[in-house]
């Protein structure tokens, strides 16, 4: 059955006047002031409602007077017991009104306890059917009734004794609450539709319980079945709190994992961003070799700054107002590639011309990405290198040429030098001195210093405030394509944050599927299984106990996109 | 041994449970004194004056601190503690429930075995040989059997409970001979069962509610 009605009414179970303004201000359609919401917002189970521990109908009277009533717009209702002996309906009834209560709610209903403690409740006419009683009261005395009922009969009854709004309840919230279930959403929307079934089509219902965790459960439900909203209890008012106090306090607790700002260094005119003792070192060698005129060579992974670095190298030289010339090797054809590289003799009808080797003459030569080079261009760059003379296609004069010789590489640079796919005499002629680059990835305490300055670059040196819960994300980020990555991944960022802080929304990773082995479930982390999306979920939400919220942020998507993939792979709790 | 909501009685010379949750129930009814919400029991045994008797306290109580709430109970003068309202009596889905709390049999007994340590004695309430063995293992000699929650109890329904009880009894000490066993009744569980008649160690015996 589909909903077609578009209105969803939202109730908010409300234990203090913080959950009960904002769950107002949000735009909520009833209050209930129960007993188990103050328990929650004190740290304790929604449960605890039950027991001997409160006085539940005085509790609620006290902190809806004191911190709800009259504070809010949305109409308040108090969840009574009656099932002490001693209770005067009557005088119960008359409290709700002098307090200024829109209505009465039976909480904690008996309804919800199972075994002979409910037949003996109900036996001794301290149940339902004084709940009951209290309804027909409570209207008696023109309050208005909102009630749980978890039955069909319940909800007849219910709306016989004259009930405004009844609320089909299917158990205590699962989950994160520890309590366990085997419902999923459409079981419950058809549980719903039994506990309401012959009701006015019109008449106010609402669901609450069972496994609804998020907006997106509830939505499902609703959608699924004919109830016409829903009433939030620690959805609403703990496991938000809890999600975002969890997400602040690991802003703090990232605080140490930051590098501070070392402005010494960055202030040397040193172009390496960051103030680990990591980069730092770099930066030295850096300077070190800035002096040297023998080649380096500079290695990497992807995205980790070695064309900036050999550029720097360059310009901290000796040489830095003389020609540089670039050579991207994995560009070169093997015959287009020589040209350029060595240059052409005058043929007919073409002019002679000069390469870059020889073009860089008294300058610089950086070759990127040098593991690329076809043998046959390793072959002409290695005689250059070793007798410092060129000699351009066609011609048969030999030119010495003096050039620094920069040049960068990725890590496959060893085993390519290892199985003789680039020659080991070209290597060991590059590598006099070797720059090995660190992955962002071990040298995270950095990322804020970095995002501060990309950030900066994309707002026209106006500052943009990164929150601590999204610089945490971003260092618990794996980074695959390191500094690069980081700069994509802090222009987006920025761009929807639209000059607001920085949020852990706004921070969108889009290499997912390259996470470290280490940090995925050893059953996608073993290559011999299949690893597919739905396995990556199902993983996520595992490690997470079925949250889907701190899945979705394992995960790097929106609760939304996590809820539509776990409805297409049916990973719906099973 | 009594039990009731009745203060202690710095005069009275049989031993007192002082359980306030059971405030006004009928005997029946104070079987479901752990799912009333209707006073806070812990904080009414902690500020009244022991007189040497005994507190029944809620060992699922979310708040505060056991040690410090020992330590006020014998500052106050009790001298033991008991699991009283208990969740030995849940069932089905609610237990499976209280359990995640947790207000279980096994938490009661590690909360007693506390009380233990912290200088007060103790009588750990059970309802089944399993929970006894629980006890035990947490440490816990003097025990207390509930008959359970009795529903349309006829002639031959009663003999059978006391055929089962009398067999609860045998078992659990057979299991640990040094473990002493008394039996939970009242004036209306006498009237129904007769548990009086059973071999046990003593009985604790509700008193200040009408059948």
């Amino acid at each position: 059955m589909t909903q077609t009605n578009a209105d969803f009414q939202f109730g908010a179970v409300v234990g203090s006047g913080m959950t009960a303004q904002a769950a107002d201000r949000s735009g909520a359609d009833y209050l209930l002031a129960l007993n188990a919401g103050r328990f929650r917002v004190q740290g304790a189970s929604s449960l605890t409602c039950f027991l001997p521990i409160r006085d539940a109908n005085a509790w609620v009277m006290e902190f809806a007077e004191r911190e709800i009533l009259g504070r809010v717009s949305a109409p308040v209702f108090a969840g009574l017991t009656v099932s002490d002996p001693s209770t005067n309906l009557d005088g119960l009834i008359t409290t709700v009104q002098d307090h200024g209560f829109k209505g009465v709610c039976n909480f904690p209903p008996n309804a919800l306890v199972s075994g002979r403690i409910r037949d003996l409740i109900e036996a001794e006419g301290l149940g339902f059917s004084r709940e009951l009683e209290m309804v027909r009261r409570a209207r008696d005395a023109d309050l208005d009734a909102l009630v749980y009922v978890n039955s069909n009969e319940q909800a007849h009854a219910m709306l016989a004794a004259g009930a405004t709004t009844i609320c089909a309840n299917i158990g205590f919230t699962t989950g994160p609450t520890g309590i366990d279930s085997i419902l999923n959403m459409r079981t419950m929307a058809r549980l719903v539709d039994e506990v309401l079934h012959g009701l006015p089509s019109d008449f106010p219902t609402l669901c609450a319980g069972g496994p609804i965790i998020t907006p997106e459960d509830a939505m499902a439900v609703w959608r699924n079945s004919m109830v016409k909203g829903y009433i939030s209890g620690s959805t609403l008012d703990r496991l938000p709190i809890e999600q975002t106090l969890e997400e602040v306090a690991n802003g703090f607790r990232m605080i140490s994992r930051l590098s501070r700002h070392n402005r010494k260094i960055n202030d040397a005119g040193l172009r390496l961003l960051g103030s680990s003792s990591t980069i730092q070192a770099t930066n030295r060698d850096i300077a070190d070799l800035a002096g040297e005129t023998e080649p380096v060579m500079i290695v990497g992974e992807p995205g980790v700054g070695k064309s900036t670095t050999a550029r720097f190298l360059y310009s901290m030289s000796d040489r830095a107002n003389q020609r540089l010339s670039i050579v991207d090797c994995a560009g070169l054809e093997p015959n287009a590639g020589r040209i350029q590289l060595m240059g052409s003799a005058r043929v007919s009808g073409h002019p002679s011309s000069r390469g870059s080797l020889e073009d860089a003459s008294r300058g610089s030569v950086i070759f990127e990405a040098v593991e690329s080079l076809s043998s046959d261009l390793q072959g002409q760059i290695l005689r250059f290198v070793e007798d410092g003379t060129i000699q351009r296609i066609g011609d048969t004069d030999q030119r010495t040429v003096s050039v620094r010789i920069l040049s960068t590489a990725d890590q496959t640079v060893y085993a390519e030098t290892a199985e003789n796919r680039f020659r080991p005499d070209l290597y060991y002629k590059l590598a006099v001195h070797q720059l090995v680059l660190p992955p962002l990835r071990d040298r995270i305490e950095d990322l804020h210093e970095l995002v501060d300055h990309f950030s900066s670059q994309y707002t026209k040196g106006e500052q943009v405030r990164f929150s601590n819960s999204a610089l945490k994300m971003m260092m618990d980020y794996h980074w695959p394509g390191n500094v690069r990555e980081l700069k994509n991944v802090v222009a987006r960022a920025v761009r929807k944050a639209r000059g607001k802080t920085v949020a852990q929304r706004d921070i969108e990773f889009f290499e997912l599927p390259l996470r470290k082995p280490s940090q995925l479930s050893p059953a996608l982390a073993d290559p011999v299984l299949p690893k597919s999306e739905s396995d990556w979920i199902l993983a996520a939400l595992v490690r997470h106990g079925w949250r889907r919220a701190k899945a979705a942020e394992d995960l790097g998507m929106s609760p939304r996109t996590l809820f539509n993939k776990i409805k297409k792979y049916g990973l719906e709790r099973f | 041994m009594t039990i009731g909501s009745d203060r202690p009685n710095p005069a009275g010379e049989t031993p007192h449970i002082y359980c306030p949750a059971l405030h006004g129930l009928s005997t029946r009814l104070a079987d479901a004194a752990f799912l009333m919400p209707r006073i806070d029991q812990n904080r009414h045994v902690k500020e009244a004056d022991g007189h040497g008797h005994w507190a029944a306290c809620i060992a699922a109580d979310p708040f505060g601190s056991n040690a410090a709430y020992f330590a006020r109970l014998l500052a106050n003068g009790y001298s033991g503690v008991v699991n009283w309202p208990s969740s030995i009596l849940l069932e089905g889905q609610t237990r499976q429930e209280f359990s995640t709390i947790p207000a279980t049999p096994a938490t009661e007994y590690a909360y007693l075995a506390k009380a233990c340590d912290a200088g007060l004695r103790t009588r750990a309430f059970f309802l089944t040989p399993e929970q006894a063995t629980e006890a035990n293992s947490a440490g816990l000699k003097d025990l207390i059997l509930h008959p359970g929650i009795l529903l349309d109890v006829d002639d031959a329904g009663s003999e059978m409970i006391l055929r089962a009880l009398s067999s609860i009894v045998v078992t659990v000490k057979a299991q640990s001979p040094n473990v002493t066993v008394m039996i939970y009744t009242s004036d209306w569980h006498e009237e129904l069962l007769q548990l009086s008649r059973l071999d046990c160690d003593g009985f604790v015996t509700l008193t200040g509610t009408q059948a």
